[in-house]
């Protein structure tokens, strides 16, 4: 028997492996997240209108901001990052807006960070080998927070060599509460670190912790 | 049923048992890769105009699903709260199966992939290491490695008949 009649046997013994969902049933939900998605981009757009219309008029409305909301008649946010004096950063999550931006402001306060919405991890990301030993040292939770995640990152914490591999995402259901750790990562070896809230939050983030390079 | 959803659904007819074998080769539950396989193709759904174009729409939804895999929340059945942290998520249970599936199955992760990439997605060496995210230049010792693991099984499974 050559390598071909194997692998046929070992096809052959796959058979009987049918997804049995409906197409429709797929069509229904992905035309549904199409929708979810066009309405983040009307809202995203939405912000950047405002703005620009609080750059006029004098108020700060943003999409990521570096500190508390101070004394503004009005304040929109995605996220908010504020670096304590210990050294410790806060950091609440309400939407996807400006990830980019989270990033840098992350960087800039002193925890390297890749940050990822939904899972697209980039391809030159590998887990690093500190990560499951030490993500208690990195990432502790915040405070609950409405419609929104916190948590608290411990820069001290973060490998030399290594960044934190935020990955954020809207849930519709979440059924754990607290920091937790679960298996996963980038390179398909252990992840590390998750967090959510129970209860009608829309928005959760998992962690991880990897290699710091060009790429990644 | 509009030209693109016609298009779509024919898709996902010839392709979603194929794609739920690779993901299923990854993960070994049956629940769980269905979930993600079912939402991969949702996604590509709400993606449609882009993943009509790419190259290998299958390999898309498979790299899709197990990206989806590696999010934290896809395993909140075996999480723990923090004071545990440093406890080792436990390996999901293998999916009951004919002896040369649960041979592949219990192959080494990677081994696993490159095999059932290569079986029900028909990938080349590059289009492979892309979709599981390794380097092209493993993929071969891979699946030279898990053949020659496979071929011992197939050969006791034959003697034993």
């Amino acid at each position: 028997m050559d390598d071909q009649d194997l692998l046929a046997a070992v096809r052959e013994d796959f058979a009987g492996v049918r997804l049995n969902t409906a197409a429709e049933t797929i069509l229904a939900d992905g035309g549904s997240l199409r929708r979810k998605r066009n309405r983040r981009r009307v809202y995203g757009a939405g912000v950047t209108a405002l703005a620009a219309v609080a750059a006029i008029s004098g108020v700060t409305l943003a999409s990521g901001t570096s500190g508390a909301s101070g004394t503004q008649d009005a304040q929109l946010t995605a996220w908010t990052v504020q670096k304590d004096a210990d050294g410790t950063i806060d950091v609440t999550i309400h939407d996807l807006l400006n990830l980019t931006g989270l990033q840098q402001k992350l960087a800039a306060d002193g925890a390297p960070a890749e940050v990822v919405s939904d899972a697209h991890y980039p391809a030159a990301c590998v887990d690093h080998q500190a990560m499951t030993a030490d993500m208690a040292s990195v990432i502790t939770n915040g405070p609950a927070v409405p419609n929104g995640y916190a948590f608290v990152i411990h820069p001290a914490g973060i490998p030399s060599g290594s960044k934190l591999l935020l990955d954020v995402t809207h849930l519709t259901t979440v059924t754990s509460s607290g920091v937790t750790t679960t298996g996963g990562g980038v390179g398909g070896q252990l992840w590390g670190f998750g967090a959510s809230q129970v209860g009608g939050v829309s928005v959760s983030a998992g962690m991880g912790l990897v290699y710091a390079s060009s790429n990644c | 049923m509009d030209t693109d959803a016609a298009a779509f659904a024919e898709f996902y007819t010839g392709a979603s048992d194929d794609c739920l074998r690779v993901v299923l080769a990854t993960v070994r539950d049956r629940q769980t890769a269905e979930d993600l396989v079912a939402e991969a193709f949702a996604r590509a759904w709400a993606s449609w105009p882009k993943v009509s174009r790419h190259p290998a729409p299958r390999a898309w939804v498979v790299r899709t699903a197990l990206n989806t895999h590696r999010s934290w929340w896809r395993r909140h059945r075996r999480e723990v709260v923090v004071a545990e942290v440093g406890a080792t998520a436990a390996e999901p249970a293998a999916e009951p199966a004919g002896e040369l599936m649960a041979a592949v199955l219990a192959l080494p992760l990677r081994q696993r992939q490159v095999v059932a990439c290569r079986l029900f997605l028909d990938l080349d060496t590059a289009q492979t290491a892309q979709t599981i995210g390794i380097a092209p230049g493993t993929v071969t010792a891979h699946l030279n490695r898990a053949i020659s693991t496979l071929r011992g099984d197939f050969a006791h499974l034959a003697y034993k008949e």
